[in-house]
C-alpha cells in the first residue's frame, strides 16, 4: 500500500514535471501554422540571404546535402531544379539549405555549378536554422507562406526507394498547387526520408 | 561442340552468383545467408537466416529506422511447399547524432532470420533452394544504399545435424519478446495522450520489472505515420522503470485512439541485449 502510492507520487511528480518542461515549447521543431523562424545564411557566392527578405512570396525550403545518394537521385532527375524553375514565375522562391558538417561557400558553389543550380544553397555549418526547424534528412521540405506561417513540413515525395511505378505524389508539388488555388493543404506534413543532416557536433 | 560454350557460361553464372552475394565490401555490408541445421526433415520447422556483418562505425536501420535512413527490407525465398514466416528483427540500438537525430539500427552483426515449415512429405533426394536479397542504407557519415542476395542449398535428412548453434541462439534470444514470454518485465503501462500538432504531451510508460530495473534502457516505437515522438527520458527506481516521451499528432493527421508498439531494449543482468514489445495506447488529447 505504502509503496503504491509512492509510486503513484513518483509517477505523478515525474508527469508534473515533464508537463512543465514541455509546456511551452515544441520538441519537434516549428509546427504547421506557427510562423517560420527568420534565418541569415551565406549563399555559394557569399551573399547573406534571409528568409525575411521575401515577405510577401511562398518560399520552399529544401534541407540537402550533395554527398547524400537521395539528394543525388532527385537532383539527377532534376527533380527540384524542376519544380524550382517551374513555380518561379508564380510567386515561389526556392532555398536549398546545407547544414552539413564541414560545408563550405565554395563547396555549396562547385555543387551548384554542376548541376547548374539557379537558386540559392545556403550555408548553413553553423547548424542554428537546420536544428530551428529540427530538420533531420536530405532532402527534406518546408514550405512557407506568404505571411510567414509554415504550411508544409515533410518528404518530397511518396518514393523514399525511388522505384515507384504508378501512384507517385510528389507533396510539395501538390501542396503549391493548393496553396496557389487557395485551397487547404490536404497533406501538411509527411514522414521524411533520407539521409540524416550530419550535423557537427 | 557446345560444351566449352556450357561451361563458360555455368563458369559466368557461378561468378556472377558469388559476385552477387560477396561484392558487398564497398558497400560496407558483407551477408551471408545461413540455417540453423545441416538439412531438412520434412514437417519440422527449421530457421534461415542472413547475416549481416557491418564496417565499424557504419549502421544499418531497423523496420522503423527513427528520425532519418531507410528500413532494411529482407525477402527469404524456398522450394514450393514451404512456408516461411516474417523476417523476424532483433532488439535494435537506439543511435543519436547530433541535431538530436535519434535512429533505431544495427551495428557491427547482426543475424535477421524467419522460421520455415516444410512439408510433411519429401522425396528422400530432395534438396531445397532457400535464397535471399536484402536491401538497405547504410550509414556513417556519408549514407550508401546496398543490395545483395545469397543462397544456401539444404539436402533432407531425418536425422539432421544442429548447423550455426550459437549464432541463431545469441541473436534469436534478441529478438523482442511479448510481456507474457519476458524473463525480466513483469507488466508495462502506458497513460498520457498524444497533443495535437505543435504541442506534444508526455506519455508515461511505467515498466515493472521482476527484479532492479536494468541500467540502460532505450525506447524505440514502431514505425507509423501519425505521431511525431520527442526526446526520451528515462527514469528508475528499484523495479519500476517510467519513460517518458512528448508525443504529438502529425498535422493533418487524425488519431482518436491509435495502438502502437514500441520495443524497450535493454541488458540484462548478463550483459545480454534483450528486448521486450510494449502497447503504447495513445489516445487524441484535444486540450
Amino acid at each position: 500500500m505504502r509503496k503504491a502510492s509512492l509510486l503513484f507520487v513518483m509517477a505523478a511528480v515525474a508527469l508534473a514535471a515533464t508537463l512543465h518542461s514541455w509546456a511551452d515549447q515544441s520538441d519537434q521543431g516549428v509546427a504547421i501554422g506557427a510562423k517560420a523562424p527568420n534565418f541569415t545564411l551565406q549563399d555559394q557566392n557569399g551573399k547573406a540571404v534571409s528568409l525575411g527578405d521575401f515577405a510577401g512570396k511562398i518560399v520552399v525550403l529544401e534541407w540537402t546535402n550533395p554527398n547524400c545518394p537521395f539528394v543525388q537521385r532527385h537532383y539527377h532527375l532534376k527533380t527540384m531544379q524542376t519544380l524550382a524553375s517551374d513555380y518561379q514565375s508564380q510567386n515561389v522562391v526556392w532555398l536549398a539549405i546545407n547544414s552539413t558538417k564541414d560545408t563550405t561557400n565554395d563547396s555549396d558553389k562547385q555543387w551548384a555549378v554542376e548541376q547548374n543550380i539557379a537558386y540559392p544553397v545556403l550555408n548553413d555549418v553553423d547548424t542554428a536554422a537546420g536544428k530551428e526547424y529540427h530538420a533531420t534528412n536530405t532532402p527534406e521540405m518546408f514550405i512557407v507562406g506568404t505571411d510567414g506561417a509554415l504550411l508544409y513540413k515533410g518528404a518530397i515525395d511518396n518514393d523514399p526507394d525511388g522505384d515507384l511505378t504508378t501512384g507517385k505524389v510528389n507533396y510539395v508539388q501538390t501542396a503549391l498547387d493548393e496553396i496557389l488555388a487557395g485551397k487547404p493543404i490536404a497533406t501538411p506534413e509527411t514522414r521524411p526520408y533520407g539521409c540524416g543532416v550530419h550535423y557537427r557536433d | 561442340m557446345h560444351a566449352p560454350w556450357r561451361i563458360a557460361l555455368a563458369a559466368a553464372l557461378v561468378l556472377a552468383l558469388a559476385g552477387n552475394a560477396r561484392a558487398d565490401n564497398d558497400q560496407h555490408v558483407q551477408l551471408q545467408m545461413l540455417a540453423d541445421t545441416s538439412a531438412v526433415t520434412p514437417g519440422k520447422p527449421f530457421r534461415i537466416g542472413v547475416r549481416l556483418t557491418i564496417d565499424p562505425g557504419w549502421h544499418v536501420y531497423w523496420t522503423n529506422p527513427g528520425d532519418a535512413g531507410l528500413p532494411t527490407r529482407v525477402t527469404f525465398t524456398g522450394p514450393d511447399g514451404f512456408t516461411i514466416a516474417p523476417v523476424q528483427f532483433p532488439t535494435p540500438l537506439r543511435i543519436e547524432e547530433p541535431g538530436p537525430i535519434v535512429m533505431f539500427g544495427y551495428e557491427n552483426s547482426i543475424l535477421l532470420t524467419a522460421l520455415v515449415t516444410p512439408p510433411a512429405q519429401l522425396p528422400a533426394d530432395f534438396s531445397g533452394h532457400f535464397g535471399v536479397s536484402v536491401s538497405y542504407l547504410v550509414c556513417a557519415d556519408l549514407c550508401i544504399p546496398g543490395k545483395g542476395a545469397d543462397a544456401i542449398t539444404l539436402p533432407t535428412s531425418p536425422t539432421p545435424a544442429p548447423a550455426n548453434t550459437d549464432l541463431f541462439d545469441t541473436y534469436g534470444r534478441q529478438i523482442p519478446v511479448d510481456i507474457s514470454q519476458s524473463a525480466d518485465v513483469a507488466s508495462a503501462e502506458c497513460s498520457g495522450a498524444a497533443g495535437p500538432s505543435g504541442s506534444p504531451k508526455p506519455v508515461v510508460l511505467t515498466i515493472q520489472w521482476k527484479q532492479a530495473a536494468p541500467a540502460s534502457i532505450q525506447f524505440m516505437q514502431d514505425l507509423n505515420d501519425v505521431y511525431n515522438f520527442g526526446p526520451v527520458q528515462v527514469k528508475s527506481s528499484g523495479n519500476t522503470t517510467w519513460i517518458t516521451v512528448p508525443v504529438e499528432t502529425m498535422a493533418g493527421k487524425s488519431a482518436a485512439g491509435q495502438k502502437l508498439q514500441a520495443v524497450v531494449g535493454y541488458e540484462n543482468a548478463a550483459g545480454e541485449r534483450r528486448g521486450v514489445i510494449v502497447p503504447v495506447f495513445l489516445p487524441d488529447s484535444s486540450s
